[in-house]
């Protein structure tokens, strides 16, 4: 099978700072894939690199075997990719409702009226946010703006969905519903990059791990294997451990 | 219960102010004249779409334009070229060539454009291009100050020029929009996509060339020769003294002909221009509850989940960015149209970039009716301070002997009060109401 999200020899610079070194993954069709790594070893700007965020400095990007290495944002967006934010970034003067529809508007697939406003129900319903269509953005606690992005993100109907930390910051019974929430997107075939500092959750939702260290990819392999990987424990943990 | 918590503390206040608005004009009616009252509604209600303009630009979509007095100017140049008659002996002396003239400087341009394309990766390239505009400069002048020399020595006392092409008036305010577009779209192209403090250069840059262009070629549109007598879309005050129905209907409501005269004309005027406003904040209101402006908010919100959701950030704000300054170009046609001349030494940034920018600010960026307010009101005391501070000044110093020299130094500074009262204005504003008299919402 093709790879639906092929990168390959991904760099980038920030001024003196290489914050990835040739960084090079695949991701095949309905594949949900943990990246994992210590703090600022460069995960969130893979992802921006991905989602056309930052420009690369060197490499490529192919989403679905087309390349979008070059492409603006909301051109990857047209690609099928959608992402969520570490940093929550809710749109404050629009209420939940309007955030979600805001991606089908004007989208890949676009939907007006009530047609839209169905998906935008549906999905509020689905990452539990039913019936909160109204309020306003900023009432929302961290956890259901959280969850109104994971919404947002899935009303543009994406194939490949990038979750930038998206459990962090979950008491253990949301961490249960969040894992489920993923399970579920797993189910529908939907492929999935998952930044995740929580094992568990990397445990239960990834056949499969990228681990990168200083902006290097690491280790790759079936998430049991690498997380016993002495070079992944001493990246994490630091040599004593090894 | 969170929205009527908001609706608590942002009571409607527009009927209020606008009540407010209208009792000063209508009370300049009776304490100085009707003729003062409908001068300060034309010109405010022109200030008004100025400011809806800036408004959409940077209210909708924080693009900071500091070349309003550029886009003002180019509606006015509209209705020199719209609405006054050719001349066509400046035609026949010289007319094809400045056209042709203007086709080589574009034609120089566009293909450096070409070839720098064309020639990547060649090493001589940046040689080339220099080569190739250099000539073209030569070429361009070669036919171009010729023919400009012949058109402007075409009867130099009252024309000069190519004139325009005899339409009427009103045609040329569309067209005063569209001339603002195009240079705002050249300026959109070239400015945006990069940091934001770059199109408030550019902007400002671009608003100095028009009145240099406006002031120095003759042959266009006079230059500071002015052009004066406009066509009106309106009655001439001595037609109506001379007709037979308006002078019976005056005697009729025992009105002086003369004054009802101009009066009348300022009525007209005001009807066509609340007609324009009427459908420009109609549309905008439209436009901005719509997918579209729910889109431009969100843009203005956070571009970067915008364009992870797919929105054409750079896109988006090119539109809105032309679109506001045909706005202001349609003003400042509006505004020509009005003056009944056009004179580009009148443009000052002071009146057209800072006076419209107070406008929207203590108005309310972010809110259409703020903008219309701001733009009445700031128009309003703009006209006024000047008289009610001489008044003020006068009636100090009236115990004072005439050789006074306190006399003479708190009458000379009464000039100062207008800038001074649209400072104070902005700070009072800005302490107690940071977001405008209307806020966004
Ligand atoms: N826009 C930027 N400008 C400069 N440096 C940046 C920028 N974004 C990230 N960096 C730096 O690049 C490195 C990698 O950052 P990145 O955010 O990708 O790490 P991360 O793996 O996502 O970390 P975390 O687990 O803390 O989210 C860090 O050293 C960070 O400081
Ligand atoms: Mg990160």
């Amino acid at each position: 099978m093709s790879a639906q999200l092929e990168i390959s020899n991904l760099h980038k610079r920030f001024g003196g700072l290489v914050a990835v070194k040739s960084v090079s993954f695949d991701l095949k069709p309905g594949e949900v894939v943990g990246l994992l790594g210590p703090n600022g070893s460069g995960k969130t700007t893979v992802m921006n690199m991905i989602s056309g965020a930052l420009p690369c400095d060197g490499g490529s990007v192919r989403v679905g075997g087309k390349d979008v290495t070059a492409l603006k944002p909301h051109k990857v967006s047209k690609h099928g990719v959608a992402r969520t934010f570490q940093l929550v970034r809710p749109l404050p003067t629009l209420t939940v409702g309007e955030n979600v529809l805001l991606s089908v508007a004007y989208s890949r697939k676009p939907k007006w009226g009530r047609a839209a406003q169905a998906i935008v129900d549906e999905k509020l319903e689905f990452v539990g946010l039913a019936g909160r269509g109204d309020e306003k953005v900023t009432n929302l606690n961290y956890i259901d703006q959280k969850r109104m992005e994971m919404a947002r993100a899935l009303a543009a109907e994406p194939e490949i969905l990038l979750l930038d930390e998206w459990l962090a910051g979950l008491n253990p019974s949301e961490l249960r519903i969040g894992i489920d929430l993923v399970q579920h997107l797993q189910g529908q075939g939907m492929t999935i990059l998952l930044v995740e500092h929580i094992m568990e959750a990397v445990r239960a939702l990834c056949s499969r791990c990228i681990v990168m260290s200083a902006g290097e990819k690491i280790a790759e392999g079936p998430s049991a294997e690498v997380l016993q990987d002495p070079v992944v424990i001493k990246a994490y943990l630091g040599d004593d451990h090894a | 219960m969170s929205q009527s918590h908001v609706a608590q503390t942002a009571p409607n206040r527009a009927p209020l102010y606008f009540g407010m608005m209208a009792v000063l004009i209508i009370a300049v009616g009776f304490l100085q004249s009707w003729n003062s009252a409908l001068f300060i509604l034309n010109m405010g209600l022109i200030s008004a779409i100025m400011a809806l303009g800036v408004n959409l630009q940077w209210g909708f979509a924080g693009l900071f334009n500091v070349g309003v007095m550029g886009f003002v100017a180019l509606g006015g140049l509209a209705v020199v070229l719209i609405s006054t008659s050719p001349v066509g002996e400046a035609w026949q002396a010289g007319g094809l060539r400045v056209l042709f003239g203007l086709a080589i400087g574009v034609a120089t341009i566009v293909g450096g454009i070409v070839f720098w394309a064309m020639l990547r990766g060649n090493k001589y390239r940046a040689l080339f291009i220099a080569a190739w505009l250099i000539a073209g400069f030569f070429i361009f002048r070669a036919v171009f100050d010729p023919a400009v020399a012949a058109i402007e020595a075409v009867n130099p006392a009252i024309s000069g020029n190519l004139g325009g092409l005899g339409l009427p008036v009103l045609i040329a305010w569309p067209v005063g929009g569209l001339f603002a577009a195009g240079a705002a779209w050249l300026v959109a192209k070239t400015a945006l996509g990069l940091r934001s403090d770059y199109l408030a250069i550019a902007t400002l840059g671009i608003a100095e060339i028009i009145i240099a262009v406006l002031k120095n070629e003759d042959w266009l549109g006079r230059g500071v020769k002015n052009v004066i007598g406009l066509p009106r879309p309106v009655p001439y005050e001595i037609d109506l003294q001379q007709s037979e129905w308006f002078i019976g209907l005056m005697q009729s409501i025992g009105a002086n002909p003369v004054t009802a005269s101009s009066i009348f004309v300022k009525l007209c005027y005001a009807g066509l221009f609340f007609a324009v406003i009427i459908i420009l904040i109609t549309a905008m209101q439209l436009a901005l509850n719509s997918p579209w402006g729910r889109m431009m908010r969100a843009i203005r919100d956070n571009e970067v989940s915008s364009e992870a959701m797919g929105k054409n950030v750079t896109g988006r704000h090119l539109q809105i960015f032309v679109l506001g300054a045909a706005i202001c170009g349609l003003a400042g046609a509006m505004m020509t149209t009005l003056d009944g001349q056009l004179t580009p030494s009148s443009y000052q940034p002071l009146r057209f970039t800072f006076l419209v920018w107070v406008m929207v600010i203590v108005g309310g960026s972010g809110n259409n009716w703020g903008a219309v307010l701001g733009g009445l009101f700031i128009w309003f005391l703009w006209v006024e301070v000047e008289p009610i501070g001489r008044f003020i000044a006068e009636v100090i110093t009236s115990g004072m002997a005439d050789t006074s020299a306190l006399k003479a130094v708190i009458l000379e500074r009464t000039v100062y009060v207008r800038p001074l009262t649209m400072g104070l204005v902005l700070l009072f504003v800005l302490r107690f109401n940071p977001r405008g008299l209307l806020p966004e919402r």
